[in-house]
């Protein structure tokens, strides 16, 4: 199928796929996109040249962008996660794996500090309702945890929480 | 000789030359001069009578010559009216008259029946009167028109056009056909008792019959021409505009049917249900099953999907709804997860996000199904 593929203003896209009759149509005349859309800059594309998007194989939808002005070529997949952030999902999913590792040593020991299994299992119910500044945050202090630099990716988290 | 008296001659008498008789002079014949009733005589100047039984029979003049009594011609005997050439009339056998015209009969009679052999030829606007004179006839009432009247009163009218009956009913007998093709295969009648049918080039095309009329072939109506179902009241079919078709109940649209390049069916607004009555607040109104990367396999009046994030997409309708309070249900194509209208991005007539979640509360990457009722 044709899509057209917004450039949001942090470089990442939108994919939109026109429906029914406006496929076969010139630059899908007549066809309505989200009105967020209106001012961003677009290619339209086969749906094909678009990089693998689902999470199988470790592809995010997150992770596709343009990598420069708005054209077809510049639609890049950023997997290493070096300009585009992580998608809130993921992030989540990573801390849960990251509690859950937590959890299994504590109760892997002989005598479990039950106070820090409870905390750790409150974490994990947090995660459920964390609002995106709380993941954009948890993320900032994954990076740090982690010690990773990721310049760009901390200035984006950085402007999505000054918002 | 000069006679100043009376001749009386007792033989016959032979006159070898004129024999002068003064005006009003009588040559009587029955042998009483004077007191004889039988005579002839110059009546007036150029005016001979003749007298039988003191009555006059016959005069003649310079122009005419009148009978006071019947004239008698013996059978088969001709009376010739061109001076004994080929034009006359005679008794050709007993009680049947001819007329000859140039040696040619043009006219025969006989008891109850006048028989004309050539053509018979009546003035414009002259009457044929088929009552002895009365108020039952045939005329030309004005050029190339032709009257039948009976009792007074036209009937018939034909002319060069039209036939018109009027004031009387025309009667066919029954089984007996009324043709329009001047005999062919097109025709009415009635092919059964109280069952009438109208053939079409040889084919029933229509049937008709005090319970039914059943059309064997396709009804046509003219465009906008209404086919109603109550006696030409406020129930019919009609085609509204071009390839737009209208059911009127009761004065009220129910349904529009159309095929004019927006193709579909109207049905009625009702705010209050009646039970398994379809209205145009019951049907969906868009659906939309998606794949996870956000094409769609198959959808209603949705213009487009836009994927947004993993498991959050953007639906937009193709015909916005009236407000933003229609009714949505989202399922995602994947068990161990659940979808729905994304409340972070408050629905609008013209769009909206939906969201597929895990347990968790983390997104989930997959392709699912949306629906939505409500009023456009």
């Amino acid at each position: 199928m044709k899509l057209r593929i917004f450039k949001k203003p942090d470089g990442t896209i939108y994919s939109s796929c026109p429906l029914g009759d406006f496929q076969n149509k010139p630059n899908f005349e007549g066809c309505k996109f989200p009105d967020f859309t209106k001012g961003l800059e677009y290619v339209d594309i086969d749906e094909s040249e678009l990089p693998p998007q689902n999470q199988d194989g470790g592809n995010y939808f997150e992770q596709i962008h343009f990598d420069g002005p708005c054209k077809k070529e510049n639609i890049k997949q950023d997997k290493t996660w070096e300009k585009c952030l992580m998608p809130n999902f993921l992030i989540k999913q990573k801390q849960e794996k990251y509690l859950n590792d937590q959890l299994d040593a504590e109760l892997a020991k002989e005598a479990p500090d039950t106070v820090e299994v409870i905390r750790i299992s409150r974490q994990k119910d947090k995660l459920k309702t964390m609002t995106d500044e709380e993941v954009y945050q948890l993320a900032l202090d994954n990076l740090d945890r982690a010690e990773l630099d990721k310049p760009v990716i901390r200035q984006k988290l950085q402007q999505k929480l000054n918002k | 000789m000069d006679l100043n008296g009376t001749l009386n001659l007792e033989n016959d008498l032979t006159v070898k030359s004129d024999l002068g008789i003064a005006s009003g002079g009588k040559i009587y014949l029955d042998g009483i001069a004077l007191t004889g009733d039988t005579y002839i005589y110059e009546s007036a100047a150029n005016t001979i009578n003749f007298f039988a039984g003191a009555s006059s029979r016959l005069t003649i003049n310079t122009t005419a010559s009148a009978f006071t009594t019947d004239l008698s011609v013996a059978a088969t005997k001709k009376i010739y009216l061109d001076g004994g050439g080929d034009t006359y009339i005679t008794e050709s056998l007993a009680n049947l008259m001819k007329f000859y015209c140039g040696a040619t009969q043009v006219l025969e009679l006989q008891a109850g029946q006048a028989y004309v052999q050539g053509d018979f030829v009546l003035d414009a606007t002259e009457r044929l009167y088929l009552d002895g004179g009365g108020d039952s006839y045939l005329y030309e009432s004005s050029s190339n028109t032709f009257n039948f009247v009976a009792g007074a009163s036209t009937r018939f009218t034909l002319n060069t056009t039209t036939a018109n009956f009027s004031t009387v009913d025309v009667n066919i007998p029954a089984t007996k056909k009324l043709y329009l093709d001047g005999g062919g295969d097109t025709y009415i009648y009635e092919e059964a008792a109280n069952d009438i049918s109208i053939y079409c080039g040889a084919s029933n095309a229509f049937r008709v019959s005090a319970t039914r009329a059943y059309p064997r072939a396709d009804v046509w109506l003219d465009a906008t021409k209404k086919l109603y179902f109550d006696g030409g009241s406020d129930t019919y079919w009609h085609e509204a505009g071009a390839n737009v078709m209208e059911l009127v109940v009761g004065g009220a649209s129910t349904i529009v049917a159309r095929n004019d390049g927006s193709a579909g069916v109207l049905l009625p607004s009702n705010t209050t249900p009646t039970a398994n009555y379809a209205t145009r607040q019951s049907i969906c109104k868009g659906w939309i099953t998606h794949t996870d990367t956000g094409t769609s396999n198959d959808s209603h009046n949705v213009t487009s999907i836009t994927k947004n994030s993993a498991g959050h997409f953007t639906i937009v309708w193709a015909t916005d709804f009236s407000t933003a309070n229609y009714c949505a249900a989202v399922t995602p194509e994947n068990i161990g997860c659940m979808g729905g209208v994304y409340l972070g991005t408050p629905k609008t007539a013209a769009q909206m996000d939906i969201v597929y979640e895990q347990d968790s509360g983390i997104a989930a990457d997959v392709g699912g199904h949306a629906i939505a009722f409500g009023n456009q």
